[in-house]
């Protein structure tokens, strides 16, 4: 361990993790953008990594320099061909190019703030720690983001290829803006032929009453059980939780048989049915939380002035969790909009279809996988914006109703 | 009391055409465009006769399960339009009505049928109403095969030959095989190799055990042609779409392909030159239905027919002017959902016995541009595709055993024991053994 | 609320009104849960310990078409034909038999044996049926003078009676349902399969989590944006993320193998989701992936409550941030951290949307839950689908005990 802290040695290990990582990170992006192929090699990244990190400790350079110098570095090594990214069988000059000029610039910055209060001797363990650290965040940001983004990514650029050219290059994410209003083919015909703009609605008024009716049921109980005394209190709030964890699974095979034999299947009237009751108990768990929180002495000011219960609850408790109800309600509607197995084995009509059913009846035929992308980005897109426009609430709302999976 | 009898009698008749029936209507067609003409259909038949019909789309793989399930809700739609696989098994499972569906076929006239409609025979009649077939092609790049000399892939020994010849990845591959187990497409390709060699799984008693030396010979042909095929889970669409770029040399697929071959369909054009309208592709290939293989010299042909099956919960009379209409007046709008896969079953009716063939011939194929067959391929080539409906054969067909063949192949087991084979999970012998198992545990 | 000096007299009326007041605001819920889970669940445990296929829900029937045939004009001699069938190919049907109306202008010739004929009524009786019966009744008829040709046979319906019994209902039981899952060899691999899920599957969500919670855990220009963007895969339809991970890790046209490949790191395409025992890691990759935003953000919340001072004396006394990290809020995450885990772990064994999308269950990833789908709707024996779902929600009573035990006390949940 007090090897490692060594001055030079800390700052020739971090050197090399840091251009492992960059070389990894800029050959997948630059071919995610270019569709060349780049292969960042191992070997190389750990020894000029190493290297660097450690000359850097030696001689200190500002910042600017730092990295005119890596990027000339970066360059004569292009030239030479070899380097911490090689170059594959078919790429061009510009990708290498362009390559070369992120990582090397990306690693004199990355290493020079890393590596800042590293001494040439031995570093006691704060510092080494600090460092360590500098580079764990710098790295769990580009690991983080890239996971998260590169599905995104990959639904949203498919959905503007066609089939031929995904299997051209699988690569190639870049957009042909000259194709202009082809680009939306897929888009198009979702809209005119596969009715996509009917399923928007349906998802959107399936998921809206889900909401509404889900609000009626639990804002009553949930207050019972926050705040009023009965036998069985204790019973009925495990009972909920427990409930709340039944698997959707077990009970889709008597509903289907239910449903069919009343009438209720295929029909969005018995979705409306259903849906709440898997909405409502994760509702009320989240509300009676709340309720619980809420000061009881302005309710009871309330009762002194003779007001009745419900009365209470309408005037005094509601608008005091007015942003409780706004998170249960977007928790809800996320539910709601997102289900998949419910949808899929109780619609057979294309003119009731949810957009996760209408999205699973583009998977299965000859559709394009293109229009399939496109289904899932119109899927995606208003649950985003809701998300991003009321990301307190809906946080909030995650976080009190993720017992939830 | 006669009088009394008669005119309830004539009070019922009356109030039952007054009651117009809102039929449903599964159907596996499920593209935009063939909905379209599918509902059409629909609502001249609507306007000729007062019922409503709703088209409901299914998906292929999924409409066992689904019929199954509706069946035992009670809640089975009217009628379902259904390959020939489902057709014995579903009748022995009370799912369709066959007495409703001879009588259909009576009323039109069992004479106007082709030899086709004898698949689907039950004990007194018939599952259900064929409507049309195809049969499974061998689509192979004629150029290349000129230029090295080679004979037409009609043989197990001739597609090695040619493998041997051409196989060059990743520019070309030999073949492009179905290695998808839950998907019919390796079903059917699996069954065509099969016949090719004379194996059958099924002799007039029910399933039977595999003649081990010739069901070797199977399993090592289709390991070569997995061996020449690209890596993954291959089914319908990579071999479509690495013939169309160029890549493959020989494929088995559908007469469905023959519009998109052409260049006349913008979702799956041809990419082997830069313009996806051509129909060069279509140019430099050739076809063949009959296969052979060395324990079967004369060889076989795969065919599927669908067809319109009645079910036990329909509202029966109007299910059965529904299917006579579609047989009759709107027949040609059936065929031209797709005529290149769509042969007609019915070749006319009482006033000209080839009525329908004649107008199949007329139909257009393609989507984003359209061309009536006849100008795309020579006539020899349609000739030679269309008569194979005639010759072709299913498991259990001739020993009478279709509805347990059927089983055997809705139930997967042999595409997954052939997988692992493919794969070198099992040896040669193991493998019989283990179809021979599986195909027997199905019952 | 707590008022407990009220006395003792007063309060048992106002208790009574309240814990009325309670029931009825509760009723409603309490009405419909009843009727959507209580209710399936009991037909669940009843249908486990029946040997009922799919198809068997729906009793045997019988079933009768009449037409006449070659009957068109006044002196025609043709038939009255009956065709009669048992629905169920392998069940009996009791007592069967059925009456119909001779219409007016029809003269019957020589009955068959199972039929009589009494003024203009016919009845015809077969006793008791096996299953796959057919029978055709062709009863000789001529046309009679007042033949009305547009008369139908069809339009007074024959009265037909048959009993049979349902498997749903009747006294059999069975334990072959659960002996057949038990016993199969691939129990143990489904069952594999699901600890391997759910386990590895939880642990490394929440590892992720408090990774990038630690990550978060300071405030910076873009902080907010970057925990959105952290908790897209969570938010997203599934439906569509299982899409996008299939097509991206397509071996034949996706992505990742094309960079695998170009890279040199594959030398040929990987078939991620479709073999062993990759398939397995990559849904519990998935599952990982699209969860570790919900225990990012509960341990975030939590670790912003850690109060700031504590780490800063830790800073005065030289704890290096290692040592902060496990000294101080490892120790402050751990009920938080039990809590996710036991609750994350129970909701990953229930998970079906996923592996269902990402590969319907083949290639050794079928889990418990999808096994219930792929019994009962795929090999059609919802016995044995029924049983399956009885021993998930036994395993589910088992957590939910360890969960009210231990934790939830704790955390006041």
């Amino acid at each position: 361990m007090s090897f490692l802290r060594n001055g030079p040695v800390a700052a020739a290990m971090l050197g090399a993790a840091w251009m492992v990582t960059l070389a990894i990170t800029v050959a997948v992006g630059v071919a995610f953008v270019t569709g060349e192929a780049l292969r960042p090699s191992v070997l190389w990244s750990l020894l000029l990594g190493a290297m660097l990190g450690a000359g850097l400790l030696f001689v200190r350079l500002p910042v600017a320099v730092a990295v005119a110098v890596a990027v000339v570095i970066g360059a004569v090594l292009m030239v030479i061909g070899i380097g911490p990214i090689l170059a594959g069988d078919d790429a061009g000059i510009a990708a290498q190019a362009l390559a070369a000029l992120f990582l090397w610039a990306g690693f004199a910055i990355a290493v020079l703030k890393t590596n800042d209060g590293l001494a040439q001797g031995s570093a006691d363990r704060y510092t080494f720690e600090t460092s360590c650290i500098r580079f764990l965040t710098g790295f769990g940001y580009i690991f983080f983001t890239a996971i998260v983004a590169i599905p995104f990514w990959v639904m949203l650029m498919t959905s503007f290829k066609s089939r031929a050219e995904q299997v051209a290059n699988p690569l190639d994410f870049g957009i042909d803006f000259s194709k202009g209003r082809e680009l939306f083919r897929s888009y198009e015909e979702l809209f005119t032929q596969f009715d996509f703009g009917l399923y928007l609605a349906n998802s959107f008024l399936i998921s809206v009453i889900t909401v509404i009716v889900t609000l009626l049921f639990a804002i009553p109980g949930a207050y019972a059980v926050a705040r009023l005394r009965f036998s069985g209190q204790a019973a009925f709030s495990r009972g909920i939780l427990l409930i709340y964890m039944v698997p959707m699974i077990v009970l889709a095979l008597p509903i289907y048989i239910a449903f069919s034999v009343t009438g209720l299947r295929n029909s969005i009237f018995g979705i409306l049915l259903i849906y709440p009751v898997t909405t409502i108990p994760v509702a009320l768990y989240m509300l009676q939380g709340y309720f619980r929180g809420l000061p009881a002495e302005v309710e009871e000011a309330g009762l002194m002035d003779g007001l009745s219960r419900l009365k209470v609850i309408w005037k005094i408790t509601l608008p005091l969790s007015l942003p409780a109800l706004a998170s249960v309600s977007l928790y809800v509607f996320m539910i709601a909009w997102n289900e998949f197995l419910l949808a899929f084995m109780l619609l057979d009509d294309p003119s009731k279809f949810t957009l996760t059913r209408g999205i699973a009846a583009l998977n299965s035929s000859e559709i394009p996988r293109q229009h399939l992308m496109a289904g899932s980005v119109i899927a995606t897109v208003p649950i985003m914006a809701l998300f991003l426009g009321l990301e307190r609430f809906m946080t909030k709302g995650l976080t009190a109703g993720s017992v939830k999976g | 009391m006669k009088t009394l009898l008669t005119t309830t009698s004539a009070l019922v008749l009356t109030a039952s055409l007054a009651s117009a029936e809102n039929l449903r209507f599964w159907t596996t067609e499920e593209q935009p465009e063939r909905l379209a003409r599918q509902e059409a259909m629909a609502e001249a038949f609507a306007a000729a006769t007062g019922h409503s019909v709703e088209v409901i789309p299914v998906t292929e793989s999924d409409l066992g399960t689904r019929a199954t399930a509706a069946f035992a809700a009670g809640d089975l739609p009217d009628v379902i339009y259904h390959t020939l696989q489902y057709a014995l098994p579903w009748a022995e499972a009370g799912i369709l009505d066959t007495d409703a569906a001879t009588d259909v076929v009576e009323n039109l006239g069992g004479d106007t049928f082709s030899g086709a409609l004898e698949l689907a025979a039950v004990d007194g009649g018939y599952a259900s109403v064929p409507v049309d077939g195809w049969t499974q092609m061998i689509v192979y790049r004629k150029d290349l095969f000129e230029a090295n000399g080679l004979e037409a892939p009609t043989s197990y020994d001739n597609v090695r030959a040619a493998l041997a010849a051409l196989h060059n990845p990743p520019e070309m591959y030999g073949f492009v095989a179905a290695t998808k187990v839950d998907e019919n497409f390796m079903s059917q390709v699996l069954e065509h190799v099969f016949l090719a060699n004379g194996v059958s799984i099924v002799d007039g008693d029910g399933v039977a055990a595999l003649d081990e030396a010739a069901t070797l010979e199977v399993l090592d042909f289709y390991k070569d042609i997995a061996d020449a095929s690209p890596e993954g889970e291959l089914y319908w669409d990579q071999s479509r779409t690495l013939y169309f770029s160029g890549n493959a040399a020989m494929i088995i697929w559908s007469p469905f392909i023959l519009d998109e071959l052409a260049g006349l369909r913008d979702s799956a054009p041809p990419t082997i030159t830069d313009d996806p309208t051509s129909s060069e592709l279509a140019g430099k290939t050739g076809i063949v239905t009959t296969f052979a293989g060395p324990s079967n010299p004369d060889g076989a042909a795969w065919g599927d027919i669908r067809y319109f099956g009645i079910t036990s919960d329909a509202s029966t009379d109007a299910a059965m002017e529904f299917v006579e209409f579609s047989m009759s007046e709107g027949y040609g709008e059936t065929l031209a959902i797709a005529p290149e896969g769509k042969f007609p079953v019915r070749r006319g009716n009482a006033d000209n016995p080839t009525e329908y063939t004649d107008l199949w011939a007329t139909l257009d194929v393609g989507i984003d541009r359209r061309a009536p067959l006849g100008d795309l391929y020579e006539a020899s080539v349609i000739a030679d595709i269309v008569g194979g409906l005639d010759v072709a054969q299913r498991w259990g067909v001739t020993e009478g055993q279709l509805a347990t063949a059927s089983k055997v192949i809705n139930s997967q087991v042999i595409n997954r024991v052939v997988r692992q084979y493919i794969d070198g999970e099992i040896e040669g012998a193991a493998a019989v053994t283990a179809l021979n198992e599986a195909i027997a545990s199905v019952q | 609320m707590s008022d407990i000096s009220t006395p003792p007299t007063g309060r048992g009326a106002l208790a009574k009104g309240e814990a009325r007041l309670a029931w009825g605001l509760l009723f409603p819920t309490i009405t419909i849960v009843a009727a959507v889970v209580v209710l399936p669940l009991l037909a669940i445990f009843w249908i486990s310990v029946k040997p009922v296929q799919l198809s068997d829900l729906r009793a045997p029937e019988l079933v009768l078409r009449e037409d006449l045939r070659r009957m068109n004009v006044a002196g025609d001699e043709g038939s009255w034909r009956f065709r009669l069938r048992n629905s169920s190919p392998d069940r009996q049907l009791r007592g069967v038999s059925f009456t119909d109306v001779v219409p007016p202008g029809i003269v019957l010739g020589d009955l068959p044996e199972a039929c009589a004929l009494d003024a203009s009524v016919l009845t015809c009786t077969f006793g008791d049926v096996d299953g796959g019966w057919r029978e055709t009744l062709e009863i000789p008829a001529t046309a009679a003078a007042d033949f009305d040709p547009e008369v139908s046979v069809r339009d007074t319906a024959p009265d037909t009676t048959a009993r049979s019994s349902s498997v749903l209902t009747d006294g059999t039981f069975t334990l072959a349902n659960f002996s057949r899952i038990f016993d199969a060899g691939e129990f143990w691999d489904v069952l594999y399969a699901t600890l391997f899920y759910t386990i590895v599957g939880t642990v490394g969500a929440i590892v992720m989590g408090l990774f990038a919670a630690l990550l978060l855990d300071k405030s910076f220009r873009g902080q907010g944006i970057l925990r959105g963007l952290y908790l897209f895969p969570y938010v997203a339809p599934v439906i569509a993320v299982a899409f996008a991970w299939i097509i991206l890790f397509d071996p034949f046209s996706g992505s990742a193998n094309a960079l695998l490949l170009r890279m040199g790191v594959a030398g040929e395409a990987i078939n991620f989701f479709g073999e062993r025992p990759l398939a397995l890691i990559m849904v519990t990759v998935f599952e990982i992936w699209r969860y570790f935003p919900l225990s990012f953000l509960f341990i975030l919340a939590r670790m912003q409550s850690i109060p700031q001072d504590m780490y800063e004396a830790a800073d005065i006394d030289g704890a290096s941030p290692f040592q902060q990290f496990a000294w101080i809020s490892l120790p402050q995450l751990l009920g938080i951290l039990s809590v996710l885990f036991l609750l994350r772990f129970i909701w990953t064994f229930n998970k079906f949307d996923d592996i269902f999308l990402l590969t319907g269950g083949n290639a050794g990833t079928r889990t418990l839950t999808v096994n219930v789908y792929e019994q009962a709707f795929a090999i059609s024996n919802i016995g044995a689908g029924a049983a399956v779902a009885v021993v998930i929600f036994a395993c589910l009573l088992g957590f939910s005990f360890f969960f009210f035990r231990y934790i939830s006390q704790e955390e006041g949940l």
